[in-house]
């Protein structure tokens, strides 16, 4: 059974077998792991925090997936555990360098400016930069939707946050970045 | 055969002989309702705002264009930004070679372990802490009741709690050397009054009578002559 016609649904009742269990988890990995990866890596920047990040979230996936209570989708369910687990991880930079908000953003632009393939003059590149201005919470308002196009209906229940405030805040977001675009 | 087309089920007397009848006026009946019906006027009573359905419409698509999601994230972008809907979304960090390929999570199987509820827990420290504190409570009290048992009252036992309070926490050394020099200031003192001339002594006990002098004497254990004879003559 190839992974894109296995629905979610299917993937559950094969988890809570303890004899499909291994394989619908490795299932659920395939199918999502790289959705999950650039939501985190666009957050962290850099490809081994992602990877650190991305290994957490999916072992909080096995140990939390048997008590999933099917109120909201599977993909809804694993972008919020992908979004906590990155704002923990940058808490957790902050704590442990001991510096403040700003040096943390600069930080994370300073890591996008050492990228190899960084080209100052490509507006992607300037996009980047843009968004790491923008506060955690709006990021990844910006990137859900910017990205991965998530409808706001779901990103409510992601972020678990009303759609008229995310909607404002994306709007917000998308100003902010124009304006960093022009002046940079 | 004739045994098994026999019917066996009962039917009402006269049933057959009546029922055409009965149909025919159910039917009678029935097309009265209908002739009643059809006599009330058709026209409706509720009342409708004035160019409510030339409105109509276009108020559902202002409600549907209000949702969030009624616009698609790419239309919204070019509304809000055309500068941004423009930029190619392509990832613009590297991935190493084959990461996806090769990805991998490794979960630690830990042995079975009990399942302890959290309440069950909670209800653990709480007991624990309040064994603490009673044992501290208890302990107190205990040595609080021990110390009071022990309590000398000075002015009912001083030797005792001299004994206790003064004796006990100075070294013999001390005390000795405390006799000593008390013995010392003793001895200048009853130097004084063995300095004291007989005939001083004669005038101050002149009014005293004499058996009580020997009473005294007897109590006290004096018996140098100096002071007999001083006291006595």
């Amino acid at each position: 059974m190839s992974l894109t016609t296995t629905t979610d649904a299917e993937l559950l009742v094969q988890f809570r077998n303890p004899v499909t269990k291994e394989r619908a988890f490795t299932s659920i990995i395939k199918k999502y792991q790289e959705k999950l990866y650039w939501h985190v890596r666009r957050m962290v920047i850099e490809h081994e925090d992602a990877n650190d990040v991305l290994q957490n979230v999916f072992i909080r996936v096995w140990n939390g997936l048997e008590n999933f209570r099917e109120d909201s989708q599977l993909y809804t369910w694993l972008y919020r555990i992908a979004t906590n687990e990155c704002l923990t991880y940058i808490e957790q930079k902050k704590k442990r360098s001991a510096v403040s908000l700003n040096d943390v953003e600069s930080g994370l632009s300073n890591k996008i400016k050492a990228d190899q393939h960084f080209d100052a003059n490509r507006l992607e590149w300037k996009l980047q930069l843009a968004i790491q201005q923008l506060p955690e919470k709006q990021r990844i308002v910006f990137n859900l939707r910017y990205y991965d196009e998530m409808p706001y209906e779901e990103m409510s229940r992601v972020l678990e946050t009303s759609e008229g405030a995310l909607k404002a805040s994306y709007h917000h977001a998308v100003k902010k970045i124009e304006d960093y675009i022009k002046n940079h | 055969m004739a045994t098994l087309a026999q019917n066996i089920y009962s039917v009402p007397e006269g049933y057959f002989e009546g029922f055409a009848t009965e149909v025919i006026n159910r039917i009678k009946a029935e097309e009265a309702g209908l002739e009643y019906l059809s006599s009330i006027p058709k026209e409706n009573p509720y009342q409708v705002p004035v160019g409510y359905f030339g409105v109509l419409a276009e108020n559902i698509m202002k409600k549907i264009r209000k949702h969030v999601d009624y616009q698609t994230s790419k239309e919204e972008l070019e509304s809000i930004s055309p500068l941004l809907s423009s930029l190619n979304k392509k990832p613009v960090y590297s991935v190493p070679e084959d990461y996806f390929e090769n990805f991998e999570v490794t979960v630690k199987s830990k042995p079975e372990t009990k399942l302890i509820s959290i309440t069950y827990r909670r209800w653990l420290r709480y007991a624990a802490a309040a064994m603490v504190i009673g044992i501290i409570t208890v302990g107190s009290i205990l040595i609080n009741n021990i110390n009071s048992r022990n309590k000398i009252n000075p002015n009912d036992n001083p030797q005792g709690w001299v004994n206790k309070n003064v004796i006990k926490k100075v070294s013999p050394e001390v005390i000795n050397e405390f006799v000593k020099l008390t013995d010392e200031e003793l001895s200048m003192k009853e130097g004084i009054v063995t300095n004291n001339k007989p005939d001083d002594i004669r005038e101050l006990m002149k009014d005293v009578p004499v058996n009580e002098i020997d009473k005294f004497l007897n109590e006290t254990g004096a018996s140098e002559e100096t002071e007999t004879d001083a006291l006595m003559n």
